[in-house]
């Protein structure tokens, strides 16, 4: 069983290494006379292989989103690397920034609030290409319609001259992916994208999706707290916790057989469309503790079941449990 | 006899666009002790129908039809007697409510006050009330000097449905309880309201987009679209893919289900019609896969399939056929079109 | 005759000249309908014109003097055929001095309205996207003008330079960019946290373009209709400056006007030397105020459009 994280199986096909990614945000204010801090994304390590779909998965203010941005540079790490096919991109400023900009894009929850109310569809996707000086003025926007066309928005010229707000949810989300994925990007964050659609609208979404990373081979990192989406989506899924990873794995395999007493907790709280299904208990006691005071050891312990004294004492490390399987609990739980 | 009945309810509201047909002609039931689930994507006109049984609707609509509750019909009735019944009888919990609580009263103090507010009994009762309900949706006593802002989301939401009780009222309207609520969240409010419902013989009538946590509280299912109900029955059978009409047959499609993450989503191609112009046919029509001539032209009745079931289709005899087809991606994804 | 040579405009300024057309018609309807705006809209037409060809249209050059038939100053006259708003004490034409004044009142108030706008909004913007220290220090400027009461300053400031129109100009704009700055930092500031502008960081945008592409143009509603505003209090400053005799003295303005007639003390008697600067300036300030009610009820509805 390996072990060790630090023994750098570097796989070639590896995108994105993350190696001990740290944001903590100051709290303002003191509280029982020391300052203290918020660490939203805290020691986070793992790996995104090229062509895959990753699933970042947990509750509100688990740190997700926070981590979706920092790797997408709109947020600064506190500490910690991003390597970006072998280069670390966590110091680039300035020119080296704008041109790594053009491999990683990202997508937002709100369809609306994500595009500038005054700018068309034509012009809201033909930006990017502009920012960056690509080709022709003729080049840019033939290649904006093409890109329109890709995500679905057919066809393409009777959409150029919409407003973000002539269009429907659907179509919003559409277009916000079209200008992420006009510049080519290799590597797509999709932070809650479908959250605010209508169900009957997800699925098409998802698929466009989908079909990015089979066709134009965009890897991607999909960040939700649905954890029935993830599900149908990724490969691979992280469960994150306080600003932590508990568990990762095979995404069927994290679902159907967790390790870890969060994720297992977390699990079984989704709601099934199917009504025979019915629910055991879920098995994790209170509510998420105030992240400004964090318990200490493993950050689970107060809500665990099986808690013991270690736990309390010693943080858990992620440890592999199988070959691509890795838990941060020093009492996985067994199948 | 059913505690609360809808025959043809209608409610139009007055736009600059035209007449805006939010609830379209809807019949319903909803026996004691039963939970019914008002399941519709955004639009639909659910939230209106919440409305229209409190009869919180906004001065320039008009509503039209019967809303009967214990017998008596409260589209008759004026503003006085609403209130009688408003947060006695009936009680509403909304989405946001959570955000309703006062933010510089303790919120055992609110539910006093709730209390004190329907009947006379002196402020020791009432706390001693208070906490009860308190324990009943499962927050501690000591909750009860808590500050709004020093309680989570699930838990100012818990206190909602306390208040909503503090009357024990016949009805609970819960409009989207849950919604922006985490989990592990959801799962507690909707077994404590499993559990009051049982306990208590509430009846629940319960509005909702997901058809997952209608699919584990509700008795009974009602799908809307468009300001009508397509298909409503019984969960154990509408929700199984023993659907008869195709909008509920894409809803099933289109929710991922954790049990089975890889079963493949289909969605339905096109977006919900607008209310305003009238449409001589099915609401559906240009959205479903199968729809003919008959449905662009005719609108199809409310029928009678089974005991308990009805379907507004012009076709619950092709039931079985639309039931494996719709099952395809082919059938709703035509090749060209956006998917 | 002039070639312009031909521009082959891209399909997207195409898409945005006729998005801007259809707007700019809209907008033209709504004005038209509100009655506010329209009202606000005419006076100040109005007045421009009369400001731009005000030279052409004068009966007597403003600063001659008329004598009757015995060679003695028609002094103080009341409205006749001949002078239709009457004479001043000097024996000078009102109506032409009325029609001049035009131009220094509506100098004054372009020119500080452009400053304004070009020092108050920047500054704005950029204090409400940076935040931090920028902010803080921007902040802290604006915080001590806003200590500095308004006429006072002006007296003051004219006592060092001496009076004129262009004291008038500096001490208005810097009283009043303060608060443009402030209205428009503080919807910067919520327009920064938006989805579309970390989008818009993502895609590689720099910040120039990010304020100036995503974020100015959704304030200009506003800083408009701010604009118009700051324009009224512009011309009622110069007014009670100019009335108190610290404010133009070299080019002729309504405030002039009347700080004449207070002087040499016809103010009590000769009412067609004070009502028409007077009624002018005031009729001014308000064509202004509905101009700036109307954009404002003109532009929300559009900002509600989901």
């Amino acid at each position: 069983m390996d072990k060790r994280w630090g023994q750098r199986l570097v796989r070639t096909s590896t995108l994105i290494r993350v190696e001990n990614l740290t944001k903590i945000f100051p709290f303002k204010g003191r509280m029982l006379g020391k300052k203290k801090s918020i660490r939203a994304v805290d020691n986070v390590s793992f790996e995104v292989r090229k062509g895959e779909i990753y699933g970042l998965a947990g509750e509100s203010g688990c740190g997700k989103s926070t981590l979706g941005e920092l790797l997408v540079n709109l947020q600064r790490p506190t500490s910690g690397s991003i390597y970006v096919d072998g280069q670390e991109i966590t110091n680039y400023r300035g020119r080296m920034l704008k041109k790594f900009r053009r491999k990683m894009q990202i997508i937002f929850q709100d369809p609306y609030q994500s595009l500038d109310p005054r700018y068309t569809v034509l012009g809201t996707v033909m930006e990017p290409l502009n920012i960056h000086h690509i080709g022709s003025l003729k080049f840019r926007e033939e290649k904006a319609i093409e890109t329109l066309d890709k995500v679905g928005l057919r066809p393409p010229i009777r959409y150029l001259a919409k407003l973000p707000g002539d269009l429907s949810g659907g179509e919003r989300q559409r277009l916000c992916i079209a200008r992420a994925s006009v510049l080519d990007p290799e590597f797509l964050v999709a932070d809650e994208p479908v959250s605010m659609l209508d169900v009957s609208i997800r699925a098409g979404i998802l698929e466009l999706l989908k079909k990015l990373r089979e066709k134009e081979k965009v890897t991607g990192l999909f960040i939700s707290h649905d954890l029935a989406t993830i599900g149908y989506l990724t490969d691979r899924i992280a469960i994150m916790y306080l600003g932590k990873i508990v568990e990762e794995g095979p995404t069927v395999e994290v679902i159907q057989k967790p390790f870890h007493p969060y994720s297992r907790a977390l699990i079984s709280a989704v709601p099934s469309p199917n009504p025979d299904v019915k629910r055991s208990e879920v098995k994790a006691r209170g509510t998420i503790p105030d992240p400004i005071d964090l318990p200490s050891g493993c950050r689970f312990r107060t809500r665990c079941e099986y808690a013991q004294r270690k736990c309390s004492d010693m943080e858990p490390q992620l440890e592999n449990v199988s070959k691509e399987h890795r838990v941060a609990c020093f009492y996985p739980l067994s199948s | 006899m059913p505690l609360l009945v809808f025959r043809d309810l209608e409610v139009h509201y007055r736009t600059y666009a035209g007449m805006l047909r939010a609830v379209d002609g809807i019949s319903l039931d909803l026996d004691r002790g039963e939970i019914l689930g008002l399941v519709g994507e955004s639009g639909c006109g659910k939230s209106t129908v919440a409305k229209s049984i409190m009869r919180l609707l906004p001065s320039d609509s008009i509503i039209k039809g019967t809303i009967s509750f214990n017998g008596d019909n409260l589209v008759e009735k004026n503003e006085h007697e609403m209130t009688r019944i408003r947060g006695k009888e009936i009680s509403l919990i909304t989405q946001s409510a959570m955000n309703a609580l006062d933010p510089v009263q303790r919120v055992g103090n609110q539910i006093v006050e709730a209390i004190r507010t329907h009947r006379k009994c002196s402020r020791g009762e009432a706390r001693k009330e208070a906490c009860e309900l308190l324990e009943l949706v499962g927050l501690e006593k000591r909750r009860f000097k808590n500050y709004a802002h020093e309680l989570s989301g699930g838990q100012r939401q818990r206190v909602i449905i306390a208040m909503a009780l503090v009357s024990s009222p016949k009805l609970v309207i819960a409009d989207e309880p849950t919604t922006g609520l985490d989990v592990i969240m959801e799962f507690r409010i909707l077994e404590h309201l499993r559990k009051l419902q049982s306990d208590l013989k509430l009846s629940i009538l319960l509005i909702s987009h997901d058809i997952s946590i209608t699919a584990q509280l509700a008795h009974k299912i009602a799908i809307m679209y468009a300001g009508k109900i397509m298909e409503y029955g019984p969960v154990s059978e509408v929700l199984k893919q023993k659907a008869y009409h195709p909008y509920t047959l894409g809803l099933l499609n289109a929710f991922p289900d954790i049990k089975n993450p890889r079963n493949e989503l289909i969605s339905i191609p096109g977006s919900p019609c607008d209310l305003v112009c009238e449409i001589k046919g099915c609401r559906f029509h240009e959205r479903c896969p199968f729809s003919t001539e008959e449905c662009f032209i005719k609108e199809p009745e409310w029928l009678n399939i089974k005991e308990g079931h009805y379907v507004r289709c012009h076709y619950p005899d092709k039931m079985e056929i639309f039931q494996k087809l719709s099952r395809e991606r082919s059938t709703w994804i035509k090749d060209g079109d956006s998917d | 005759m002039i070639r312009f040579p031909k521009i082959r405009l891209s399909t997207n300024t195409k898409i945005m000249l006729g998005n801007y057309k259809k707007g700019f018609r809209k907008v033209t309807r709504e004005f038209i309908k509100s009655k506010l705006a329209l009202t606000g809209i005419v006076i100040l037409s109005v007045f421009s014109s009369v400001a731009v060809f005000s030279p052409h249209i004068v009966p007597y050059s403003p600063d001659m003097i008329h004598y009757d038939e015995n060679g003695r100053v028609l002094s103080l006259l009341p409205p006749t055929k001949d002078h239709i708003m009457g004479t001043t004490f000097m024996g000078q034409d009102v109506f032409s001095q009325l029609l001049d004044g035009a131009r220094g009142t509506l100098l004054v108030a372009f020119l500080s309205g452009l400053a304004i706008l070009l020092i108050g909004a920047n500054v704005g913007l950029i204090a409400g996207y940076y935040k931090g220290a920028i902010d803080a220090l921007l902040m802290r400027v604006v915080d001590t003008l806003y200590g500095i009461p308004d006429l006072p300053f002006i007296l003051i400031i004219a006592l060092f330079i001496g009076p004129s129109i262009w004291t008038v100009i500096l001490v208005v704009v810097l009283i009043l960019w303060r608060t443009m700055a402030r209205i428009i930092r503080s919807q910067t500031l919520s327009l920064s946290e938006r989805p579309f502008v970390k989008a818009a960081k993502a895609s590689g945008a720099g910040d120039f373009r990010i304020i100036y592409l995503h974020i100015a143009p959704n304030v200009a509603s506003l800083i408009f209709a701010q604009l118009a505003i700051m324009v009224g209090f512009v011309i009622i400053l110069e007014s009670s400056a100019s009335f108190l005799g610290v404010g133009s003295a070299d080019i002729r303005t309504w405030g002039q006007m009347l700080q004449y007639v207070f002087v040499t003390g016809a103010i009590r008697h000769a009412w067609w030397w004070t009502l028409p600067p007077g009624a002018c300036i005031a009729l001014l300030v308000m064509s202004v105020f509905f101009l700036s009610k109307g954009i404002e009820n003109i532009t929300n509805p559009e900002l509600e459009r989901r």
